[in-house]
This record gives structure tokens, C-alpha cells and sequence, in this order.
């Protein structure tokens, strides 16, 4: 019983100074206007993604021949394409899309890059010089070709692009957890911690890997971007799911209208690059603000 | 004597990845879907005598290692299949369009590292005021551009609106089966490089921009140069004789593995604008599902990336002495 109420006491606690560190996020995110429209620009596409049948106007699918080509009015937002068939709802539906993919492959490759960096950066020795160096010998290979290639024999079905891009991705995050690892072990809580008994798993998982999340968590938005950006390429090469609707595709099929329409490649690019846009300055911010040491720096000059 | 050692330790680090993407490439084809015969003799009909033959004349009825090192051996020797589509061997294919790549990505990575470091050095001397959140703004944006939009977007306003510049290919039709380059010619060639060139590069300022910012502002924070203006020395002359000749190794090295990022695109630049390269032959190539020439081109690729790197860090070990330690 009294366990009971303790642990109950320590989630609400938990939970209580979980609220009031997204506080201070939100606090440092509004700082600055940019911050603040791609933390507001994030929040829009999210809530596309989520609920787009509640928000776009037409059926995405549903062709018109009478309406084809449609330039932008206030009945199509965002024009029609060749089909007739409304640009702003495929936007939108698109953005479902591009956040599954992000979203799971920044994930997939959170998990590996994390369990990687962790292990290589407490054992060090021999365990650290093979990770190391599969870390730098998959930074030496282009990634977008290898990804490329894989597609193509293998084919852009959505899970495919999710499985391929995350297991691609993943060094950067590999080394920045490495390193903050290897730099937390050194630390006497660490040493007060194995004279206590504690294992090894009880220190990297209880003691090291929350002190790395938050710089987790920044690099893994920043990767959501790269891995919306890669798909959006590979759709927009042919390789992409064909049943999906993906902003790379739409600007794919909009590249052979460019003269007759160009609302068609306008609109789904422009909401790809404020998207990517929006995650690299939120990933770059909340880094910073993991960061201290990065804010203010002495210079010289 | 540390430069030679330097030279032996960084090639042997290169060898083993070059093995690695073989092997990558070996592996990729061999759990690749459908009997790669079937991709030699496509769908028509040929009695099993023949395919038996295909088979032991392709090696691939002996065990998987023994064809592993034959792949090692073919590919060192730069055979690197035959294309399905054009029954030509795949490193003619690629050696044909490599120029036009090549010509693309110097170019681009010519105006907008220039560009960049101008200001990248430009916001590290302004740290924390107004130019320098500006340039970080601009490289931003720089680097979530999607490079096909901001082709789309060049080609309706010069080519569609304004009609300035040509937007496909790489030469007018009227020079097209010239034996010779006139001076006409590499005019027309430059005309047509603009748009292109515009693209690619506009993706890779911001990552110059970021980069020489983030190493001159450590390299401002060093008490050398607290010193250096002790001495009486001016900002301008402390910045780019001292702190960026000090950064300038990394810049360099940063130059090479940029290479391999800027050709994924250069891929999706040369889809938009038809630039005969070897982008566009992976756009094709991959659309006609002719897997040797995209295997082809990932290895040469991922091979040239390797051998750049290893010949910037050289250059860079003969330069610098700090590098070779």
C-alpha cells in the first residue's frame, strides 16, 4: 500500500517536472519569431497528418474531367491538376505521408543509433574501434545512393523506404550519444554508482541514457527532416510507393505540365521545404538548448 | 617521415571500405528478387541447354564465395556488367556521361563555396548580431531546399516567364552531332549551365555558410588571437591571416565529403533539367529497372567518394602539419 502511494507520488513528480520542462522549451522556442512559426508550422502539419479528412476540402482521389487544370481560385485553394483533382487536399494528404515515413525512420534510427552509441561508448576498447568504424565507413558511403539502390531492387513500398532510411541514417546519432557517453562515464556518479553495485545495463540505461535524450530527441527531429527530404527524392524519381500520395510525387507528375500549370509543383514543394525547413531550425534549437556550452561563446574579434 | 606514415595509415583505412562496398554491392545482388539470368535472356523463350551454358559461362554455378571473389576481381579490373538497355558495357555507359556531371558539380561547388565562405567568415566576425543571424537564417533555408522544387521554381520564372535562359539538355539543337567544341558551342554550354549550376549550388551554400562560421568562431575564441589584437594587429588581417588560414584544412577536407551528398543532387538537379550526366542516367535507369547500370554507378560512386576523400586528406596532410599527428 504505502509502495503504492510512494509510486504514485514519484509518477506525478515525474510527471509534474515533465510539464514543466516542455514549459521551458516552449519558453526558449518562442524566443525568436522564426523558432516560433516553425514550432506553430510544425504543429500544423502534424495536425494535418493526423486528421486530414477532417480538414481538406475535396477527396484527393476523386477526379473531375470538367475541372482539369484549374488555375488557383477560392474553390481550389491551390488549383487542380491534370485530373482535376484538388491540389490542397492532396497537399494535405501528402503531409500523412511524409510524417509516417519521417516519423518511423527518424525512430528506427534513434533506436540503433542510440543502443549503438551507448554500448561503444561505455565498453570502449575493442567494442568502440568496431563501431567506430562501421560509423565511419557508412559516413563515407553516399547515403542517398545507397538508399536509392536498395529502393530499386527492392522496390518504395512505405515500409521498405521506413526499414531502408532508418538503418541508413543512424551514424550521426551513433557518435554524438558515443561521445556523451564516453564523457558521462568518466564521472564519479559513475564510479559511486559500480561501488555500489550497481551493473552495468542499471548505469547505461538508469543513469546514462537520460542525460542523453534531450540531445537524442533534438537530433532525432532533424533526421525526420532528412528522411522526409529522401523520400520525397525517391518519389519524386519514380521510386516511391505508387499508392501513396507524397508531395515528391506530386511534384514529379508536375515537372511535365511546368508550362501549363505551374500551381502543381508550387504548392506540395513549397509545404515540403517550409516542413524541412521547420524541423532543421526546431532540431538546431533544441540542441542548442542541450547545449549550453553552443549559446554564448567568447570571440576575439 | 611522420607525412609517409601519415599516407600508409590513411590507405590502409581506404582499402577496407572499398571492400565494404563491393561486398554491400555483392550482397544487394545477390538477395535481389528473380534469377539473374532472367534479366540476361528478358522473357523470350530459350531451351535449358542454353541457360545451363548462360550459367557456368556467367560463373554462376560455382559456390557463393568463390563468385564473391570473382565479383572482387571484375570490379578492380572495372567490369562492371553489361546494361540491359543499351547491351553496352556499363563503364562506357558511365565513363560517357561522367563529364557532364563533372563540369555541373565543379561549377556548382566553384560559386558556392566561394560564396559561402565569403559569408560564413562575414558572420563569424559579426558572432551573435545581426549579419550573423541573417546568415544563419539564409543557411537555413539553404539546406532544406528541396532541390527539384527550387529547379521547378527556376525554370518556371527564367524559362516559362521570363524566357531567359533555356531550361532542358545541354545544348541548343543546332549544335547537336558537332564533331568539334567551338568557342560557340562552350558558350551555349555555359548558357545552359546556368540554371543547373544555380540549383545545385543554392543547396550547398548553407552547409559551407554553417561550417566555416562554426569553425572560425571556435578558432576567434582562441587566446592566440587575444593576443594578436594585443600586439595591435587589425580585425581584418586577424580574421583571414591568422583564424581562416588556420580553419582552412577542415574547409578543404569539408570540400570532399561534401562530393558524395552533392551528387544525390546533382541526381535530382540533372532529372529537372535533362543534363545529360550521370544523374539523369540513374533517373533512367532506375525507371527501366536496369539494375547493372544502377549497381554500376552506386559502386563508381561510392568508389570515386572514397578515393576523394583519401586524396583531400592527403593534400591536406602535406599542407598542414597538424593533420599528419
Amino acid at each position: 500500500m504505502s509502495l503504492k502511494a510512494s509510486s504514485n507520488k514519484r509518477v506525478r513528480n515525474l510527471s509534474k517536472s515533465f510539464i514543466r520542462e516542455v514549459e521551458k522549451i516552449i519558453k526558449y522556442l518562442s524566443k525568436d519569431l522564426l523558432t516560433f512559426f516553425s514550432f506553430i508550422f510544425s504543429v500544423m502539419i502534424i495536425l494535418m497528418a493526423l486528421l486530414p479528412q477532417y480538414i481538406s476540402p475535396y477527396d484527393p482521389y476523386k477526379i473531375d474531367p470538367y475541372a482539369t487544370f484549374k488555375p488557383p481560385s477560392l474553390e481550389h485553394l491551390f488549383g487542380t491538376d491534370d485530373l482535376g483533382r484538388d491540389i490542397l487536399s492532396q497537399v494535405i494528404y501528402g503531409a500523412r505521408t511524409s510524417m509516417i515515413i519521417g516519423a518511423s525512420a527518424a525512430l528506427l534510427s534513434i533506436l540503433i543509433g542510440t543502443l549503438l552509441g551507448l554500448i561503444a561508448g561505455f565498453y570502449g576498447g575493442r567494442i568502440d574501434l568496431a563501431i567506430s568504424m562501421v560509423i565511419d565507413a557508412k559516413l563515407s558511403i553516399p547515403t542517398f545512393f545507397l538508399i536509392l539502390v536498395v529502393i530499386a531492387i527492392f522496390g518504395g513500398s512505405m515500409i521498405n523506404m521506413i526499414i531502408v532510411i532508418g538503418i541508413t541514417i543512424w551514424p550521426p546519432i551513433a557518435r554524438v550519444v558515443r561521445a556523451m557517453t564516453h564523457s558521462i562515464r568518466a564521472m564519479d556518479f559513475v564510479e559511486a554508482a559500480k561501488a555500489l553495485g550497481a551493473s552495468a545495463t542499471w548505469i547505461i540505461f538508469r543513469h546514462i541514457l537520460p542525460q542523453t535524450i534531450g540531445v537524442v530527441l533534438s537530433l532525432g527531429i532533424l533526421q525526420m527532416g532528412s528522411a522526409i527530404i529522401i523520400e520525397a527524392g525517391l518519389s519524386f524519381l519514380g521510386l516511391g510507393d505508387p499508392t501513396l500520395i507524397s508531395w515528391g510525387k506530386m511534384l514529379s507528375i508536375a515537372q511535365t505540365y511546368i508550362s501549363r500549370a505551374w500551381w502543381m509543383g508550387f504548392f506540395p514543394g513549397l509545404f515540403l521545404f517550409l516542413t524541412i525547413l521547420s524541423f532543421n531550425i526546431l532540431g538546431d534549437k533544441l540542441y542548442e538548448y542541450y547545449n549550453p556550452k553552443l549559446r554564448e561563446k567568447v570571440v576575439y574579434i | 617521415m611522420g607525412l609517409a606514415r601519415y599516407f600508409v595509415k590513411r590507405i590502409l583505412f581506404s582499402i577496407p571500405l572499398i571492400f565494404i562496398i563491393i561486398t554491400i554491392n555483392f550482397i544487394l545482388v545477390h538477395i535481389a528478387p528473380g534469377d539473374p539470368l532472367s534479366y540476361i535472356v528478358g522473357t523470350e523463350y530459350v531451351s535449358p541447354e542454353y541457360l545451363q551454358k548462360l550459367r557456368s559461362e556467367y560463373g554462376l554455378d560455382r559456390p557463393l564465395w568463390e563468385r564473391y571473389f570473382i565479383y572482387i576481381s571484375k570490379v578492380l579490373q572495372l567490369d562492371l556488367g553489361i546494361s540491359y538497355r543499351f547491351r553496352e558495357p556499363v563503364i562506357n555507359i558511365i565513363l560517357e556521361r561522367l563529364p557532364a556531371t563533372l563540369l555541373l558539380m565543379l561549377v556548382s561547388i566553384g560559386w558556392s563555396s566561394a560564396v559561402g565562405i565569403l559569408i560564413g567568415v562575414r558572420a563569424a566576425k559579426g558572432y551573435g548580431r545581426a549579419s550573423d543571424k541573417l546568415a544563419s537564417t539564409l543557411a537555413s533555408i539553404s539546406v532544406s531546399i528541396p532541390t527539384f522544387w527550387l529547379g521547378i521554381i527556376l525554370i518556371i520564372v527564367f524559362g516559362v516567364m521570363l524566357r531567359l535562359t533555356p531550361t532542358q539538355g545541354m545544348l541548343s539543337p543546332n549544335f547537336m552531332g558537332a564533331r568539334q567544341l567551338t568557342p560557340e558551342m562552350m558558350i551555349d554550354i555555359l548558357w545552359h549551365l546556368i540554371l543547373p549550376t544555380l540549383t545545385l549550388g543554392t543547396v550547398y551554400l548553407g552547409t559551407y555558410i554553417r561550417s566555416v562560421r562554426s569553425l572560425l568562431v571556435d578558432e576567434l575564441g582562441k587566446e592566440y588571437i587575444l593576443f594578436a589584437h594585443a600586439k595591435g594587429l587589425g580585425s581584418s588581417y586577424i580574421l583571414w591571416r591568422y583564424a581562416f588560414r588556420a580553419v582552412s584544412p577542415s574547409i578543404i577536407a569539408l570540400l570532399g565529403l561534401n562530393l558524395g551528398t552533392m551528387l544525390a543532387g546533382a541526381t535530382l538537379t540533372e532529372t529537372v533539367f535533362a543534363w545529360p550526366g550521370m544523374g539523369r542516367l540513374i533517373y533512367e535507369s532506375a525507371i527501366a529497372r536496369d539494375y547493372p547500370v544502377i549497381l554500376g554507378i552506386f559502386i563508381f560512386i561510392a568508389i570515386s567518394v572514397v578515393l576523394t576523400n583519401l586524396i583531400v586528406d592527403m593534400i591536406n596532410a602535406v599542407l598542414d602539419p597538424r593533420v599528419r599527428y
